[in-house]
């Protein structure tokens, strides 16, 4: 067992995850032991809603950061897909095609992002830069400033609906990590992401087609990041032209802090999903304590860096 | 006698608990050209590292001019003038020549930390005219061949006035034609009385060259060799501890169908190549640097594009521009330059080998764990590739056996048609022989190969067939039959197609 841990820590991308299993259980028991408030059932459920749907839309974003591209379109491709689902739903439209519907916008996103960077060939960071503003742009388009709201209570309910206490956003987030996790480590797609990502010319002598990776991966990006938006509608019951703003900074911290390799290759899942919890456990200990959100930030970014510094590799 | 001006003394070296050097005891006078060799694996470029204080030893101790030292970095042993070309070159490809012979040295600054470029140029210049070379000093790296990168990298350890200069595997990346370009500046730096360590896996260059030869051995001292004629035969017997009987292998056997027919092949580099090659047979491709042997075979494994042209795969036409197509077709391709194009350095030695075959591992879309573990250990069991185990990363492994490994991936495809581009490239004479031994089984198998390579000796060993390319066309094609290296030397560098014969 020793060994086992030894070679496990060893490997590459593995040390963030043992980091950060020490890192969080200090933070919630010390959270548990200075806030009366903290370990409760009702904040528990709280903070897991929170975290469903950044937990969601972290995911492709991280298989997405192994193949070395990135992706900051997310938080606008949630703003046009709520907007567009919340319209759909005050139009009348039965939920079931509004949320059909909705996912094919998502995908639909996803694949102008996937067009760009696997087709045109263009840098990840500018593609997405520039679909984000696009997209936020066409947010305002569709909101005409105004924001949706008036939305049918069958489908506000689902954010309050549990099963065994949990909810089922953060269930079906759950489901997403292990179905990821599981393709990462047992199939071919998770050997030949990690290929592309460490090095592109040799996975391409070897017959993998990262082109059609690139892409297959943003069109998952877009449908999940559609998914997450329905969820996040439901808690806020309305859509302004703002909606998830910024969600693609938060994603990428959480991400980042779990330890996956922005520059490509490295990186596991177990580590993303470890940095979410991390993150949203620490925002929700501070909320309690009465830190204002601009605090948070600043916290939340020290964390980043400081997870980010690597001691000085001892010589072999 | 003269002293000898560098001298290690018992060094040893573990990685994670396996001994890689066992008490080394190793010497190079002045004006002295010392060959080392050894197997893949067995330690040579550890040692070298240790030397130039890129790894630090477990024990031993390094004399330099009759004085213990310990480097904490290269540059450190740079400065005092023991300085190492590395079998993987450590240049910026986007800085130019100068810049990178000068890189980290003050001397060219001024007090406001300004860079004096007219010194700077002036003297890249001198040192690279000295060296016989003809290079402009301000072109970026990444535009220049690889013997000129080399120059660049012997440049860069001259300005600092070496006294001692490590040479790992040198001509390893160079084609054969460039090799006694680089002797000739070895010999000079040798004449000015540096001390020159030359590490190679090819014993006609360490016949040639050397003065004598240290032969380690599962990191172990095996002896040291005055060389002098018919003394390799010693020295290749003390490395692997046993003779090569048959170093070449070359059965008799009778050709099938034809696999490969390349019907007017264009594009990058290469124009109207036509060639057959049968189940059974194995064709020599041969030609010296930018003869477009690689543009070849690139076009036809559809890794660059084919402007005009077909290539049938057993009478089948293959589709242009897709690796997968002819991956599916049922051809293998391993570059030549392995670790850009083989293998993922990162990545493990069972994610390397199965690679290219994933799918034929897969059940229900799930990876088969156990499948690949056996099938991987028998790869490394056949082709003996030296490691702790199959997990160990690539990066990890000696240059020849990350060679194996890359070799290890398309034989796991079971191809009709294996493309081998340098096969042997920076591997030992043992594992050589084993390559050749394992190109005869595959053929006799019914494989149809391709060897492409610069090394004349090697292409006459083991072809049936050798066809010879020149600035993108074949140039001649011969049975390999009593033909002498002078023939294809000369239809490797004629013109062919006669409109642009001078
Ligand atoms: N950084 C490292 N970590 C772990 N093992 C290593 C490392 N570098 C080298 N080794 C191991 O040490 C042994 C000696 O390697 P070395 O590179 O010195 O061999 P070599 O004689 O230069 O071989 P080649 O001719 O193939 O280049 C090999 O078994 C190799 O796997
Ligand atoms: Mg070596």
């Amino acid at each position: 067992m020793r060994k086992f841990l030894a070679d496990y820590i060893k490997k590459d991308g593995n040390r963030n995850v043992v980091l950060l299993i020490v890192y969080l259980v200090i933070q919630t028991a010390a959270f548990s032991i200075l806030l009366p408030n903290f370990m409760t059932v009702s904040n528990f459920q709280n903070l897991m809603r929170q975290s469903a749907e950044l937990g969601m839309v972290s995911i492709p974003l991280a298989i997405v950061l192994m193949t070395g591209n990135i992706d900051l379109s997310i938080g606008s491709v949630m703003g046009v897909c709520a907007i567009s689902m919340a319209r759909m739903l005050r139009a009348g439209l039965p939920i079931p095609a509004a949320v059909l519907f909705t996912v094919c916008i998502g995908a639909l996103a996803g694949s102008l992002n996937g067009f760009c960077v696997a087709k045109l060939h263009l840098d990840g960071l500018v593609a997405t830069i520039g679909t984000q503003v696009m997209l936020r742009g066409f947010c305002y388009i569709l909101t005409g400033g105004r924001s949706v709201s008036g939305l049918p209570s069958e489908f506000t309910r689902v954010s309050k609906m549990y099963v065994l206490g949990v909810p089922i956003s953060f269930l079906l987030m759950l489901a997403i990590f292990a179905v990821a996790i599981f393709v990462m480590q047992k199939t071919r797609i998770g050997i030949q992401v990690h290929a592309v990502g460490y090095n592109a010319r040799a996975s391409r002598f070897s017959g993998i087609e990262a082109d059609k990776i690139k892409f297959r991966l943003f069109v998952m990006s877009g449908c999940v990041a559609a998914i997450a938006s329905m969820f996040m509608l439901m808690r806020f019951a309305s859509a302004e032209s703002e909606f998830a703003n910024g969600y693609d900074t938060d994603t990428l911290v959480a991400i980042l802090l779990g330890g996956i390799n922005i520059a490509g290759g490295s990186g596991n899942m177990l580590g993303a999903f470890l940095g979410l919890i991390t993150v949203a456990i620490l925002k929700n200990g501070l909320n309690h304590i009465g830190m204002t959100a601009t605090y948070q930030q600043f916290i939340v970014g020290l964390l980043i860096v400081i997870s980010a510094v690597r001691l000085p590799k001892k010589r072999d | 006698m003269s002293e000898p001006v560098l001298q290690t003394k018992g060094i040893e070296k573990s990685f994670f608990g396996v001994q890689v050097l066992k008490g080394i005891d190793f010497e190079v006078r002045r004006g002295e050209i010392m060959g080392l060799v050894g197997e893949n694996g067995a330690g040579k470029s550890t040692l070298m590292k240790i030397i130039t204080g890129l790894y630090t030893n477990d024990g031993g101790t390094i004399l330099f001019e009759g004085n213990p030292v310990v480097f904490p970095d290269p540059s450190k042993a740079r400065d005092v003038g023991i300085s190492i070309i590395h079998q993987e070159f450590n240049l910026f490809s986007q800085l130019s020549v100068a810049e990178n012979i000068f890189l980290d040295r003050k001397d060219y600054r001024n007090r406001y930390g300004i860079v004096d470029w007219k010194k700077m140029y002036g003297d890249a210049e001198r040192i690279l005219r000295e060296l016989g070379a003809d290079l402009d000093v301000r072109t970026l790296v990444r535009q220049l061949s690889v013997r000129e990168q080399q120059l660049v990298e012997i440049a860069k350890a001259v300005s600092a006035n070496a006294k001692v200069l490590i040479m790992d595997e040198p001509s390893a990346a160079l084609p054969d034609n460039e090799v006694q370009k680089m002797f000739h500046v070895v010999r000079m730096l040798k004449d000015r009385g540096v001390a020159i360590v030359y590490i190679s896996h090819r014993m006609k260059e360490i016949e040639e060259i050397c003065d004598r030869v240290s032969v380690l051995r599962d990191g172990r001292n095996e002896g040291v060799v005055e060389m002098s004629k018919g003394k390799v035969d010693d020295v290749i017997s003390m490395m692997i501890g046993r003779e090569i009987s048959d170093y070449y292998p070359h059965s008799r056997r009778s050709f099938g169908q034809v696999v490969l027919r390349v019907e007017g092949v264009s594009g990058q580099g290469l124009e109207e190549t036509s060639l057959e090659i049968k189940s059974g047979e194995v064709v020599g491709l041969y030609g010296l640097a930018g003869s477009g042997t690689t543009d070849f075979a690139e076009i036809v494994m559809g890794l660059s594009r084919r402007s005009a042209g077909k290539v049938f795969y057993k009478e089948a036409e293959v589709k242009r521009d897709s690796i997968k197509a002819a991956m599916s077709a049922g051809i293998a391709y391993v570059p030549p330059d392995r670790r850009k194009e083989g293998i993922i350095v990162m990545m493990d030695i069972t994610q390397n080998t199965v690679m290219a075959n994933l799918r034929a591992y897969e059940k229900a879309g799930v990876l088969q764990n156990k499948k690949i573990y056996e099938k991987v250990e028998e790869h490394v069991e056949n082709l003996q590739i030296k490691c702790a185990g199959q997990s160990q990363q690539v990066l990890r492994l000696s240059g020849g056996n990350q060679q194996k490994v890359v070799l290890a991936k398309w034989l796991d495809r079971n191809p009709g048609l294996l493309i081998l581009n340098e096969p042997t490239r920076g591997v030992d004479v043992g594992a050589k022989s084993e390559i050749y031994r394992m190109i005869d089984k595959l053929a006799n198998e019914g494989l149809g190969i391709l060897m492409i390579s610069s090394e004349v000796p090697e292409v006459l060993g083991v072809s049936d067939r050798v066809v010879v390319m020149c600035r993108g066309r074949v140039t001649g094609e011969y049975v390999n039959e009593g033909i002498g290296q002078d023939v294809l030397l000369k239809a490797a560098s004629s013109n062919a197609g006669g409109e642009e014969n001078e």
